[in-house]
C-alpha cells in the first residue's frame, strides 16, 4: 500500500490533468456538436457527408447521428483516441520513468516483492484509467441533461464507459511495454503512434466491412452503431477485450518478475 | 567461528556473449568488514546487482541470511542496507520526503537515525534531490542504507565524490555500525579505503576472482619494497633474480626500486656488494601489491 500511495501521489497531477481536459472539452463540445446536427437536415452537405466512407470509417452514418446519442457516440469516437493515448502513455511510463530516471535500483531493494510493486504500479495505473473515465461519464451526463432531453440513459453509459474500458485495455498494453522495453526514452511518441495505427484499423475494417480486421484493434469493441443496434456491447468483442486485458496484464507481471534491472547508459 | 551471512557458489553472469562475472565462490562471516576490490569493468557492480535481486544470475547461486537471493530478495531486504553506485532518487522530491519515504518502505521510524547521520554528513534534508551534487546525493544514499540500522550492508563505491572530511565522518560511521554488529560489503577501487576499513578483501579481475585474503596476509604475502641508491652506475642485469617485479631504475642507472618476493638474505647480500648510498626495504602499500595481481 506504501508504493500504491506514493504512486498515487505522484501521478494525480497527471490523472487529474487528463480527467479536466477530457471531461470539460466532451461537457464544451457536446452541446455546440448537437447544435450543428440540427442544421443537417436542412443541409444537403451534411446528408452527403453522412453517406461518404469518412463517417463509415468512424463507425457511424447520418441515421445514427440523427439519433439522440449519434452525435455523442460520433464525439466519444474521436475521444477514445486521446484516452487510449493517456492509457497507453501512463501504462508505460509507470515502469519506465523508474529505468531512465534509474530509480528502479533505489525501489527494488527494498523489502517489497517484485510482484507487490509490479500490482501497486498497475493498481495506480487502472485507479487513474477509472478516475477519468468516470469524470468524462460524469461530464458527458451533466452536458446532456443540461443541454439535452430524451437520452436513453442505457445507451448513454455503455457509450460513454467505453472510453473507460478502452482506456483500461491500452493501460494493460502500456504496463506490457513499460516493462518489456523499460529503457524507452520516448513513450508519448510510442504511445502516439500505436494509438494512430490501432485507430487506422478500425477505421479500415469499417470501410472494408470486415470485423475479422476489426478484432486486431480494441477501438473496434465499442462502436456507437452496434451498441445502438444490439442494445450491448457484442458478446465476441467482450471475449476477445476480456483476454486481451488478462493476456496484456499477466504477460507483463510474469515478464517484469524475471526481468534483469539493467539501465541503458546515459 | 563466525556465522556466515553471505556465501556465493560459482555465481556466474554472462550477456549475451559479454563477460560479467564468472564463476565466483565465497563466503562473508557475520560482523566482519569485507572489502571487494577490482578495477572499474571487473565485475563488482555486477556482482553486488546479483545479490540484492536486481539480475539473475546465468549459473550458480547466492545467499544471504541463509535466504536465496534470486528468490528470497525482499525478505533479504528488510535486514539490507543498499547502497548502489550511482546514485538516482526521484528528482522532484525533498532529501526529507525520500527518506521518509524509505522508512516507509522498511515499515520503520527511522527520525532519530536520520537526522543523526544527515547531522553527521552535513546533509541539508530541505533540498530538493534534483538540486544536490553528485557527493550530496552520495550522502542521500548513505542515510538511506544506514538509517534503517540494517543488519548487512551493502555499498558500491561509497566514497566516490565525498570530500575527504565527509569521508572521515563516513569511515567513522561504518566503524559505529560494525561494532554494532552490522556486517559491512564493501566494493571500491580506492585501496587505501579497503586498507584502512576491511578485515578481509576479495580482489575480482576480469569477473573472476582472483584471490581472497585479510588485509594482514595481504601485506605479509611476502613482498617487499626495495629502494636503493648506490655510489656508481648499478651493473647491467645485477638484479636479474627470481622474485623481483616491477624493476625500475633511475636514468643515470644509479638507483632502482622494486618488488621482491624471496628469500630475504639472498637479497641483502646481493645489495651488501653494492656501494650503497641508501637502502630502503618497506612493506608495499596494498596498491602496489594489488598491482601486481594484474600484471
Amino acid at each position: 500500500m506504501t508504493i500504491f500511495k506514493f504512486e498515487l501521489r505522484r501521478n494525480l497531477k497527471y490523472i487529474l490533468a487528463w480527467t479536466l481536459t477530457l471531461a470539460l472539452c466532451i461537457f464544451g463540445m457536446t452541446p455546440m456538436y448537437y447544435g450543428f446536427i440540427s442544421l443537417a437536415e436542412t443541409t444537403p452537405l451534411f446528408s452527403t457527408l453522412g453517406e461518404s466512407d469518412f463517417f463509415k470509417s468512424v463507425g457511424v452514418s447520418m441515421g445514427y447521428l440523427a439519433s439522440p446519442l449519434g452525435i455523442y457516440a460520433f464525439l466519444t469516437s474521436f475521444f477514445l483516441l486521446a484516452a487510449g493515448i493517456y492509457g497507453l502513455h501512463f501504462g508505460i511510463t509507470i515502469h519506465t520513468k523508474e529505468f531512465t530516471g534509474k530509480t528502479a535500483e533505489y525501489l527494488l531493494t527494498k523489502p517489497h516483492t517484485r510482484k507487490e510493486i509490479f500490482w501497486a504500479k498497475a493498481g495506480v495505473v487502472m485507479t487513474g484509467a477509472v478516475i477519468t473515465g468516470l469524470g468524462y461519464t460524469a461530464a458527458s451526463a451533466l452536458s446532456l441533461v443540461l443541454f439535452r432531453d430524451g437520452t436513453p440513459w442505457g445507451e448513454f453509459f455503455l457509450i460513454s464507459l467505453s472510453l473507460l474500458w478502452l482506456t483500461l485495455v491500452m493501460a494493460a498494453l502500456g504496463l506490457l511495454l513499460g516493462v518489456v522495453f523499460s529503457n524507452n526514452r520516448n513513450p508519448l511518441l510510442t504511445a502516439g503512434l500505436i494509438v494512430f495505427v490501432e485507430y487506422c484499423i478500425t477505421s479500415f475494417s469499417n470501410v472494408i466491412v470486415s470485423r475479422t480486421v476489426g478484432y486486431f484493434s480494441p477501438f473496434s469493441f465499442f462502436s456507437g452503431v452496434r451498441i445502438a443496434q444490439n442494445g450491448f456491447y457484442e458478446p465476441d468483442h467482450v471475449a476477445l477485450y476480456g483476454a486481451m486485458l488478462g493476456l496484456f496484464l499477466l504477460a507483463a507481471y510474469r515478464h517484469f518478475l524475471k526481468k534483469d534491472i539493467r539501465f541503458r547508459a546515459s | 567461528m563466525s556465522e556466515q551471512i553471505m556465501t556465493l557458489n560459482g555465481l556466474t553472469k554472462t550477456y549475451g556473449q559479454y563477460r560479467g562475472i564468472s564463476d565466483l565462490s565465497f563466503s562473508v562471516d557475520e560482523g566482519e568488514i569485507f572489502g571487494f576490490i577490482g578495477p572499474n569493468g571487473a565485475g563488482k557492480s555486477t556482482t553486488i546487482r546479483t545479490l540484492v535481486g536486481l539480475i539473475r544470475p546465468t549459473a550458480g547461486s547466492a545467499s544471504i541470511f541463509g535466504l536465496d537471493c534470486q528468490t528470497q530478495a525482499s525478505r533479504i531486504a528488510r535486514d539490507l542496507g543498499y547502497l548502489p553506485s550511482e546514485d538516482s532518487y526521484y528528482e522532484s522530491m525533498r532529501v526529507r520526503e525520500l527518506l521518509q519515504y524509505t522508512a516507509d518502505l522498511y515499515g520503520k521510524d527511522c527520525n532519530t537515525k536520520m537526522f543523526s547521520l544527515a547531522r553527521r554528513l552535513d546533509l541539508d534534508l530541505s533540498r530538493r534531490i534534483s538540486d544536490l551534487s553528485l557527493g550530496n546525493r552520495k550522502k542521500v544514499g548513505i542515510v538511506s542504507a544506514l538509517m534503517t540500522s540494517p543488519r548487512l550492508v551493502l555499498m558500491d563505491e561509497p566514497t566516490s565524490g565525498l570530500d575527504p572530511l565527509i569521508q572521515q565522518a563516513f569511515y567513522e560511521i561504518l566503524k559505529e555500525e560494525n561494532s554494532r554488529g552490522a556486517t559491512i560489503f564493501l566494493s571500491s577501487h580506492v585501496l587505501s579505503e579497503v586498507q584502512r576499513l576491511c578485515d578481509r578483501v576479495a580482489i575480482l579481475k576480469e569477473g573472476r576472482l582472483v584471490e581472497i585474503q585479510s588485509i594482514r596476509q595481504l601485506r605479509e604475502s611476502g613482498y617487499k619494497k626495495v629502494s636503493l641508491t648506490a655510489s656508481r652506475e648499478l651493473p647491467r642485469g645485477f638484479f636479474n633474480l627470481p622474485g623481483i617485479a616491477d624493476y625500475r631504475e633511475n636514468p643515470q642507472k644509479t638507483a632502482a626500486s622494486f618488488m621482491y618476493n624471496g628469500n630475504i638474505s639472498a637479497i641483502i647480500d646481493k645489495i651488501h656488494q653494492l656501494p650503497l648510498v641508501d637502502v630502503l626495504l618497506e612493506e608495499p602499500s596494498l596498491e602496489e601489491i594489488f598491482l601486481h595481481y594484474y600484471e
